[in-house]
């Protein structure tokens, strides 16, 4: 008999992560790669990635997360549908569970989760604004015209502290521009903008909050050398990347599918996920003056699910319908 | 003569037993949606709160369908925003409508509510028919309020949740048909008993919330409340003190007692919408609830201002508390991702055990 595995996806608005967990919570397999505004290639990409160990291994349950969990969960057929939050502390605790406060920055979400005793005892995400999340450094690196991915180095490389309003994206960029004019070195303007970026994040999410050590790091954005060395100096305080934090989201929903007890999965085999030619679409219902916008996944020209609607008319219709209380709650 | 008002949750069903009772009508508000609140932030000033952007919305689609005469109830308390007299800034915003008229009911005693309905539908309008006005319309907010609230509670308590949504939905068919204080009372008897035969799960409820806030959010925001109310439905036990009810019910008499109950944390002259959000959460944790969570408009003042304070008063008593602020967009999905974490964080403190 094949050897189990526990599959975690987690499909951001930037980034889509897949991870292969064994019996021992080892992680056998992650990939991490970029959305691009295709949800569902990118989760067909991300399970193509992990194929060797799926092909030599029994999936005994499979969990998704992210803000595309849901889309993502009904075509691949999770047993599990969790939110990020849930999922990064999760995870976090698995490697650290000493852990104390972590800090997430992912594409367009910042959050920060506040641990006791291996207990989450608070957390907050950014609000109405994205000046404090990965965004902010696409942005950057977009108007500087380097890869985001070098922005760390750049950033490492500064020699003289340059200020950058980050209050706002949009002000941060006009104040890039004037120094840019001003003639100040990239390496000094991107240092600076890492700083703007932790002290927008603390002053959004982490206002208010007792942030003690340790303090573990999480999200894509952690792999930048220049927010991470931002937040050590901000905080005064040690800043641990744990081994997956660019999975860390994929990681926890894997954790939280297997720690279900549940030794068999509704997950659907990859080559028929990645043959299948699903798609959602969306409709206003005609049904009553609320007009609830209604989500339709289609595949083989068949309607295989609804998600949506606040009546509850649209739960029962489709064969794999997503209801809402049926998936959101991990803990339910 | 017809009318037309905004709606916060049902409280046009109340607004409209008033007008009927004068022999006029109302117009039922276009439910909110996203598309209302496109509409409201196209035509609202940009720092206007999200709850002032959906009423204009509702207005804009209404006024585009023909409709002129504006009936509106504010509340009686020290308001700083819309429930305050906004006739003259709608009068201006509005003014492209020819005959567009704003007509703000009430007035803060008998004598301010009967020169507020004789300057509207005239001169003729007599002490009895305003006394028997109010008495429906305070009827019908009393009742509204009530059905919102135990219905809310039997979706967690019940075993059948179907059989709440359907009795709702036949309550607010019927406090709207009826027509007099007599005919509410036995609306009300006949809901209490409806709602005494529902059949109850056997386990409690898994967590109880307290939820407190803007009450234009709470109680109009339909989307908002299904996604809230939805957690009713999963054992969690939710429950709110404010709403329209309290707005329209409120004095400087009854204000007085939670004011001086919120005393150590509000500042001068907060508005009644802080007022209640304050003492609400005092009372919450005061009981033992399990969790607080502040839902409020973005831009609104009030609200905004009090959220410091809500978290002195949850870190004083070791509760956890979740602010959401809803802007100008939906956004359910970043709602709903909240609201799960928040009831993962409460369940795990709760058993005191690792997540999931």
């Amino acid at each position: 008999m094949k050897k189990p595995v526990w599959i975690g996806i987690d499909v951001g608005s930037i980034t889509c992560k897949v991870l292969a967990l064994d019996e021992s919570e080892r992680v056998l397999a992650s990939t991490y790669r970029r959305t691009r505004g295709r949800v569902v290639d990118a989760a067909k990409e991300g399970l193509a990635a992990v194929g060797d160990v799926l092909a030599n291994r029994r999936v005994a349950g499979c969990a998704t997360t992210g803000s595309a969990r849901r889309f993502v969960g009904t075509l691949v057929g999770a047993d599990v549908v969790t939110n990020e939050i849930t999922a990064h502390a999760r995870a976090a605790l698995a490697l650290h569970p000493n852990a104390r406060t972590l800090l997430e920055i992912g594409g367009e979400d910042s959050k920060i989760i506040l641990l006791r005793d291996g207990v989450p005892v608070d957390f907050a995400m950014n609000a109405v604004c994205a000046a404090g999340t990965g965004a902010f450094l696409d942005q950057l690196a977009g108007r500087l015209g380097v890869p985001v991915e070098k922005l760390g180095d750049l950033a490492n490389a500064s020699t003289e502290e340059v200020a950058i309003a980050g209050r706002c994206t949009v002000f941060a960029e006009s104040d890039i521009i004037f120094k840019q004019q001003a003639g100040h070195r990239i390496e000094d303007i991107v240092a600076g903008a890492c700083r703007a970026l932790v002290r927008n994040y603390l002053n959004d999410v982490g206002k208010g909050k007792r942030i003690e050590p340790p303090v573990v790091f999480l999200g894509g954005v952690a792999a930048n050398a220049g927010i991470r060395t931002a937040f050590a100096d901000a905080l005064d305080l040690p800043v641990t990347v744990p081994e997956h934090y660019r999975v860390m989201g994929a990681f926890g929903a894997a954790l939280i599918a297997k720690r279900r007890g549940v030794d068999g999965s509704n997950m659907r085999p990859v080559d028929e996920i990645q043959a299948s030619d699903f798609r959602p679409e969306t409709f206003a219902c005609p049904h009553c003056a609320n007009a609830c916008e209604v989500v339709r996944f289609v595949e083989a020209g068949h309607v295989v699910a609804h998600l949506g609607g606040r009546c509850g008319r649209w739960s029962g219709s489709g064969k794999g319908t997503v209801e809402r209380s049926s998936l959101v709650l991990t803990s339910a | 003569m017809n009318h037309f008002t905004f709606s916060w949750g049902t409280n046009h069903i109340a607004v409209r037993g008033l007008l009927r009772t004068l022999g006029h009508d109302l117009a039922v508000p276009p439910r909110i949606s996203p598309a209302i609140a496109e509409r409201g932030i196209a035509c609202a000033h940009p720092f206007l709160c999200f709850s002032g952007k959906l009423v204009l919305g509702q207005l804009a689609a209404q006024l585009e369908d023909g409709e002129r005469r504006l009936a509106f109830m504010s509340s009686l308390g020290p308001e700083a925003c819309r429930c305050a007299d906004t006739s003259d800034y709608l009068q201006s915003l509005f003014s492209d409508y020819g005959g567009f008229s704003a007509h703000r009911l009430g007035g803060g005693n008998f004598a301010g509510a009967l020169v507020n309905l004789r300057s509207h539908f005239g001169p003729q309008v007599r002490r009895r028919q305003c006394f028997k006005a109010y008495a429906v319309f305070y009827g019908k907010v009393d009742l509204l309020y009530k059905v919102d609230k135990r219905c809310t509670r039997l979706r967690c308590l019940s075993s059948v949740p179907e059989q709440v949504r359907e009795l709702e939905r036949e309550a607010l068919e019927r406090v709207d048909r009826a027509s007099g204080p007599f005919a509410l009372w036995r609306v009300s008897r006949w809901f209490d008993r409806a709602a005494a035969r529902l059949p109850l799960r056997e386990e409690p409820p898994s967590l109880r919330i307290g939820i407190v806030g803007g009450e234009h959010i709470l109680s109009e925001l339909d989307s908002i409340m299904a996604v809230i109310k939805g957690m009713a439905e999963r054992g969690i036990l939710l429950d709110w003190r404010s709403g329209f009810r309290m707005l329209a019910r409120s004095t400087e008499k009854t204000l007085a007692p939670l004011k001086d109950r919120c005393r150590q944390y509000l500042q001068e002259a907060p508005s009644t919408s802080e007022i209640f959000s304050c003492a609400h959460a005092l009372d919450f944790v005061s009981e033992g609830y399990d969790g607080l969570l502040h839902i409020y408009a973005f831009g609104c003042m009030p609200q905004t201002a009090l959220k410091p304070i809500l978290q002195r008063i949850a870190k004083g008593a070791g509760v956890p508390l979740l602010s959401l602020s809803i802007g100008d967009r939906f956004a359910e999905e970043g709602l709903e991702g909240r609201l799960e974490a928040f009831i993962d964080l409460l369940d795990a403190r709760k058993s005191q055990g690792v997540l999931t």
